[in-house]
């Protein structure tokens, strides 16, 4: 049978391609533009200031703080669902009885709106909550903590609500890539003596660099791009401690102060693409490599 | 073979499919087509309705009234349904419709609609904070040679710094912020309400000696403690140095250059220092109020008349009660009074603006005031309109405070910006990240760039 290059020809990819030039590349250069205005509520005209905003934001302590903290929170959350994401795959890759049934139940989080999650764990995560009374009443008091209301941990108390949710999406990504591995490479391996930990780093960890290499991806964009876990938790708070870029944005655009809020969110966009290009770039050569 | 028949029997499924949605289609068009017919049949027969009464040619039309969630529940009389019924009654041409936006959105839903030039024909908002943030002088009606104006009783209430009125609210503000507290619970302990701030502290040290918790501070949510400084830097200010807001508002001094709103700040934050406060207020929230100060291990809280009434509801065993807050001893007590709410603007892009004033001219007479008394109690700014009738704790302060004159405007009714910066480091004094001075120096410099882009003068 004789294959041809293309089925359909290019101008098929017209309407598409419209679609995306009006909804995203239309907006996205005019907000490159407006970035560098004093687009503001209620005043008539919308002046160019340069790099007034990007000014501001480099020299805001709040923001930068933000920025600080959308760094923090992606790093986190990166190591955490991807560690926990991984060891849950392989948990439940293993042949054991409600193997189906630990599958769905740790998937099952990520199903559930993150509003939901707030409203469920910021009662838990109360001085007096449920978490604390409970290492209380295990004799593990000493680490009781004020989990949102602390400043120098609610971060990560807002990652960790994060991970849990989102370590099972992970896990079901990590197990296609486990399930990809023929079984006759561990046999292999397991017949030239190789023990479990060599077969991991041996077999498994290079395998499942596809795998690996989107989980990575994906948790990074939306480590960055984190703005529904701060808000629904402290919304910010307490203070400015638990800000995120994002929420800044919510937070310029709602007070009015258009121009500001768009220049936060080009540098948003201008932080995601730095990171993100360069990783995929470099993973995806890890999986030639491999 | 087999497949052959599949194949076949695909196809006439698939015609089946597609004739029966064609027919379905066609019916639900040609129902629709009947609908729509009626519609504007009957439409035709309203208009023509009011055609015939008016002996004009008058069309319908339908009044968009836009309000927060917030604003309806708190102020019910201002949207009272009889009223509104009864509007509708006696000018059947016109519709009234109510849009509610989140609370968190509202004021960025309305700027958005005014900057736009699609506004609702009303809008309803926080005197003070509709010049400032909605910028009405610019962008609503003015409405000074109305004939409603001449039904107020107090114009100079309505009207706006620039000496035109702009907008309609029917009631004189009584509403008071200070410290609520259980009435019961004082009694009980031989407690009386503190004149100073000594005494204020004795009661403190009294109740935690008793094992109660002496004030509750829902400080979770941003804008709660702003209760306590909003109250306090406004009788500040009235008292002894009234011409303060207009010299931070032109520059003139900076706000971590005036010691009393620092002391004011130091002396809240002690309070929670001092285990006065639970160690809880930055996780603890406006609603949480009700189930604190019903169990009894709290004695007082920040709040307002509306506080009061709610935790009355609530708890209707209890008698809980406000006093202002004692934290500079002037020479008289005074009630610390928002500024008014639930004021009516026509923007000036409204496409109904004939109707929407005549909407006011309506609901400024007094049978109207009377009748959105059943709503909720309110003093009305209309002459001729009944006085209402409080409940005693409402009652009392409007006879102590309000009808001697013994009341004074809180802070945010001077501001031209947004005050959520200055919120948020509240917040941040709670958690330790920042001394009250460091609170009024960064708020200094956020209000400076606030008024900044807000073009306003020696900014």
């Amino acid at each position: 049978m004789r294959r041809t290059g293309h089925i359909y020809t290019y101008w098929l990819t017209i309407p598409a391609l419209l679609l995306f030039g009006i909804f995203f590349v239309g907006p996205s250069v005019y907000s490159i533009y407006y970035s560098l205005t004093d687009w503001v509520i209620g005043k008539d005209s919308v002046s160019f200031i340069g790099l007034e905003n990007y000014r501001t934001i480099f020299g805001s302590d709040e923001l930068t703080h933000a920025i600080y903290n959308t760094f923090l929170y992606a790093v986190i959350v990166v190591i955490g669902k991807n560690v926990n994401g991984l060891l849950l795959a392989l948990a439940v890759n293993t042949k054991m009885r409600l193997q189906g049934y630990f599958r769905v139940i740790f998937f099952l989080p990520c199903v559930i709106s993150t509003i939901i999650i707030g409203l469920v764990f910021v009662p838990v995560l109360h001085p007096n909550g449920i978490l604390n009374e409970f290492l209380g009443n295990i004799g593990l008091g000493f680490l009781q903590q004020g989990w949102l209301v602390d400043t120098k941990i609610v971060m990560v108390s807002i990652a960790g609500v994060s991970i849990w949710q989102w370590s099972g999406y992970h896990m079901v990504i990590y197990l296609a890539g486990l399930q990809g591995i023929p079984d006759s490479y561990y046999e292999a391996a397991k017949i030239d003596g190789a023990t479990a930990l060599q077969s991991f780093f041996g077999i498994t960890f290079p395998m499942l660099a596809p795998a690996f290499n989107i989980n990575m991806l994906l948790s990074l964009i939306g480590g960055l791009k984190v703005f529904s876990e701060p808000y629904a938790l402290t919304n910010g708070g307490p203070g400015n401690a638990s800000q995120v870029i994002a929420l800044e944005v919510f937070s310029k655009f709602g007070r009015g102060q258009w121009g500001l809020g768009t220049a936060l969110n080009v540098t948003l966009a201008i932080f995601v693409s730095v990171i993100s290009i360069p990783v995929l770039y470099l993973m995806r050569k890890r999986e030639v490599e491999e | 073979m087999k497949n052959k028949w599949i194949k076949a029997t695909g196809i006439i499924l698939a015609i089946s499919l597609l004739a029966a949605g064609c027919g379905q289609s066609g019916t639900a068009n040609s129902k629709q087509g009947e609908s729509e017919a009626n519609k504007e049949a009957a439409e035709e027969e309203s208009v023509k309705g009011s055609e015939e009464k008016d002996g004009g040619k008058k069309e319908s039309v339908t009044l968009t009234v836009e309000a927060s969630q917030e604003i309806v529940n708190n102020i019910p009389y201002a949207f009272s349904e009889e009223n509104i019924a009864a509007f509708e009654k006696e000018y059947p041409e016109i519709k009234v419709e109510l849009v509610l936006n989140p609370d968190a959105q509202n004021t960025s839903i309305l700027q958005t609609k005014l900057a736009s030039g699609q506004p609702s024909d009303l809008i309803c908002y926080n005197k003070v904070s509709a010049e400032n943030e909605l910028e009405v002088a610019k962008n609503c009606v003015d409405l000074s040679a109305e004939p409603f104006v001449e039904n107020i009783a107090d114009k100079e209430i309505l009207t706006a710094p620039d000496g035109k009125i702009y907008g309609f609210a029917f009631e004189v503000k009584t509403g008071g912020m200070g410290v609520v507290y259980n009435r019961d619970l004082f009694e009980e302990k031989g407690l009386e309400v503190p004149k100073t701030y000594d005494e204020f502290l004795s009661i403190c040290e009294k109740l935690s000696g008793e094992g109660i918790t002496p004030f509750y501070g829902p400080f979770k949510d941003v804008w709660t403690f702003q209760m306590w400084t909003t109250s306090t830097w406004g009788y500040y200010v009235a008292q002894f140095e009234p011409d303060l807001w207009d010299r931070l508002n032109a520059n003139e001094i900076g706000w971590d250059e005036v010691p009393a709103f620092r002391e004011s700040l130091e002396k809240a934050y002690n309070l929670y220092k001092d285990g006065y406060m639970q160690s809880t207020v930055l996780s603890d929230d406006y609603n949480s109020i009700t189930a604190a100060m019903g169990s009894k291990e709290y004695a007082m809280t920040v709040g307002s008349n509306t506080t009061v009434r709610d935790l009355l509801n609530a708890h209707p065993d209890i008698k809980f009660d406000m006093f202002p807050y004692p934290v500079y001893e002037g020479e008289e007590e005074y009630l610390t009074i928002s500024q008014l709410d639930a004021e009516f603007f026509i923007p000036k892009d409204a496409k109904h603006i004939e109707e929407a004033k005549t909407f006011l001219n309506f609901m400024a007479r007094p049978e109207q005031c009377d009748r959105a008394q059943a709503a909720a109690s309110f003093v009305p700014n209309v002459k001729g309109a009944k006085e209402p009738e409080f409940d005693d704790f409402e009652g009392r302060l409007y006879e102590e405070y309000n009808k001697t004159g013994k009341t004074v405007l809180e802070m945010n009714a001077y501001m031209k910006v947004d005050l959520n910066d200055l919120w948020v480091y509240f917040q941040d004094m709670f958690a330790g990240v920042k001394t009250p001075e460091e609170v009024l120096t960064s708020w200094d410099a956020a209000f400076e760039e606030l008024m900044k882009a807000k073009g306003i003068e020696n900014f």
